[in-house]
């Protein structure tokens, strides 16, 4: 007779992703009809869809395999959008967790393509101590980014842009356009055909670093060179006068262009200004400060509750136990039990900080620990919780019928 | 998540409601309440197509069985549905003040919402009753291998391990006709040192089995254990209460083989 963990991948046969299922989608987005495949890999109940800025992912919790102490997984999600035209582009996103929400919202940029969530689970997530990945896929349809009417040609009454226009020389009028609310603007001055447009998000959502990024769409260039540069201003900079961080990348025609990351020292509100250099055939670009497509939020997430965080737990509990979290990037963990603090510690030892519970003390059943963990990047809290069960000693006359 | 994708991938043989004698382990499906096994399709308001939740097994009780213990003290039902009639409820502790086990048996996820329930034999009074909780509400599913078989008409208990080989066998005493030993499917719920009470010898195991009548004078309402004895010159024969004893050198063996959440099949 044997007993041991319960381990899917090596009792059972068969493992394979799940195919994704496709049904057609029409959201209707200000003012703007996106068709979408919304995607869904049935088995696994991950569904998403998306807008011309960003693309959410859902997902059922999948309790059984979560944490084991009822807890989830939350896996960071990597995203790849595949442009129809430009560079590929990858992101990150990790979902807030605990909560309500088994969601996930990504920004990306503008236009048509094809975008793919890929996340994974090692061993050390999972309760049964298996690891797994998988995908979805989604296509994005008429998301074409806007260009700038051809021509030189005043409309007939006052145009309505998607975004502010902020040529960078005045006299040469070009659009900077967004996939934003619009703004009624005067009625352009005649341009030139061709003429390149510069389409710009900032990402809203916050890596679990803080990690946040702009996005930039050349469009209607010659072969356009050059850098794009992206600078990040405090939300409250009205003037766009104080930058904090300034990025770029370089131009290589006309496509999709993502910042490298950026991680602004604190939590808060942002918004980038993007600005595209210009070459001896396209001129230069620039966004617009106080732009609502160009804000990004620093939210630090709440980090994922992990049971391989609490260390130490056992399901039964005769007379005592000793529970600890590593120390690696831990600045000070404070332990309750039932609801009640026990201690914070602010000092490890032997890479751990831990604690000794004389459960002997405590009423038989179910306890409740958990472990508030401060990180020393001091932007990252940790929860962390693990029930167990006092019991009995097993030397006892038992209460059988005899 | 995706981890569901490969349950269900492995288990599209699933039959239901066959007794685990005549499964193996791949298709074999535990427990006498009934779940369609069906795959089923809808469409979503938002035109997501979504696979309706599919039961599949987890263990065929005969070479490998998984149990947990409770991890919430939550209602269980008839159904996988919080809208389904209760028909118990999970406990952390058994009457002796032991970890509560439960038999885990099939598990099956719930859609839109995407919980995952696990239908689990309950150790309570009628026997046989079986339900489903969350699978949040329980705790890690462990693994245990074999079975114990206990056959009234032969008075003799054969433990098999997860191959099916016998690796234990003696002679018992069994429950006198007027407090029969109950048959059906049962499991092995606590392992105990029987300190200070000589009549169950050195050691006893509890089985999720109850007495077929109450018996208000057992504190924990009539259980059936499996335990030593002081009169071993009864062994074999029916001199019992419902219990099953065993002679004091065969329990000490069997209560060293034997792993909690083992089935044990009584004939």
């Amino acid at each position: 007779m044997t007993t041991k963990s319960f381990r899917p991948a090596a009792t059972h046969v068969g493992r394979r992703r799940a195919t994704a299922r496709r049904s057609r989608q029409a959201i209707a987005l200000a003012g703007v009809t996106l068709a979408v495949f919304a995607a869904s890999a049935s088995a696994c109940m991950v569904t998403a869809t998306a807008t011309c800025a960003s693309v959410t992912f859902h997902w059922a919790p999948f309790s059984s395999y979560g944490n084991g102490n009822g807890g989830l997984n939350t896996p960071e999600w990597v995203i790849v959008f595949k442009p129809t035209v430009g560079p590929v582009t990858t992101l990150h996103g990790i979902a807030s967790f605990p909560g309500s929400s088994f969601s996930l919202a990504v920004p990306i940029p503008s236009g048509n393509g094809v975008v793919t969530a890929s996340s994974s689970w090692s061993s050390a997530e999972t309760r049964d101590g298996g690891s797994d990945s998988g995908s979805t896929s989604l296509t994005i349809a008429d998301c074409a980014v806007p260009v700038t009417p051809p021509a030189a040609v005043t409309p007939a009454r006052p145009a309505t842009v998607p975004a502010p226009v902020t040529p960078a020389t005045p006299a040469t009028p070009t659009a900077v356009t967004a996939a934003a609310a619009p703004k009624p603007v005067a009625p352009p001055t005649p341009v030139v055909a061709a003429t390149l447009a510069l389409s710009t998000s900032g990402s809203s959502a916050a890596t679990p670093g803080g990690a946040i990024r702009d996005a930039a769409v050349l469009t209607g260039g010659s072969s356009p060179t050059g850098t794009i540069t992206y600078s990040l201003y405090s939300a409250s900079d009205s003037t766009c006068s104080g930058v904090l961080s300034a990025v770029t990348v370089v131009v290589s025609g006309d496509g999709t262009y993502v910042s490298p990351a950026v991680t602004p020292a604190s939590a808060g509100s942002y918004q980038w200004v993007a600005s595209y250099s210009g070459d001896e055939n396209n001129q230069s670009l620039s966004g617009s400060c106080n732009d609502p497509t160009e804000q990004s939020t620093v939210a630090y997430p709440a980090c994922v509750s992990s049971h391989s965080a609490l260390g130490g737990v056992p399901e039964t509990v005769r007379n005592s136990l000793s529970v600890w979290v590593p120390a690696p990037g831990v600045k000070s963990v404070t332990f309750y039990l039932d609801g009640r603090k026990l201690v914070t510690l602010a000092k490890p030892s032997h890479q751990r900080f831990s604690i000794a519970i004389d459960a002997r003390k405590l009423s038989f059943g179910v306890h409740r620990l958990k472990a508030k963990v401060t990180m020393l990047s001091s932007s990252c809290a940790r929860e962390a919780a693990a029930t167990f069960i006092h019991v009995k000693p097993d030397s006892l006359p038992p209460t059988f019928a005899g | 998540m995706w981890r569901l994708a490969i349950h269900l991938a492995r288990l599209l043989p699933v039959s239901l409601g066959i007794g685990a004698l005549a499964l193996g382990p791949a298709a074999g499906t535990a427990g006498a309440s009934g779940a369609s096994a069906s795959p089923a399709s809808r469409a979503m308001p938002s035109g997501i197509a979504l696979t309706a939740g599919r039961t599949i097994s987890l263990g065929n009780l005969r070479t490998n069985s998984r149990w947990a213990h409770a991890n919430t003290a939550t209602v269980v039902r008839r159904s996988p549905s919080w809208r389904a009639p209760a028909v118990g409820r999970l406990h952390f502790l058994t009457p002796d003040g032991q970890a509560e086990v439960y038999l885990a048996l099939r598990e099956t996820r719930v859609v839109p919402t995407g919980v995952i329930w696990i239908d689990v034999s309950l150790p309570q009074r009628p026997n046989g009753v079986t339900g489903w909780v969350p699978a949040s509400a329980l705790g890690p599913l462990h693994f245990v291998g074999g079975r114990l078989v206990i056959s009234r008409a032969e008075l003799r208990a054969t433990l098999y391990n997860e191959a099916g080989t016998v690796i234990w066998s003696a002679p018992v005493g069994i429950g006198r006709s007027s407090l029969p030993t109950p048959a059906g499917q049962f499991y092995v719920r606590e392992k105990l040192r029987a300190i200070g009470s000589p009549a169950y010898g050195p050691y006893a195991i509890a089985t999720s089995a109850y007495a077929s009548s109450p018996l208000s004078e057992w504190p924990g309402g009539g259980i059936i254990g499996i335990h030593g004895t002081n009169q071993p010159q009864l062994i074999p024969g029916d001199p019992s209460h419902g219990c099953v004893r065993v002679r004091n050198g065969a329990i000490t063996r069997l209560w060293r083989l034997i792993a909690l959440g083992t089935p044990v099949d009584i004939t």
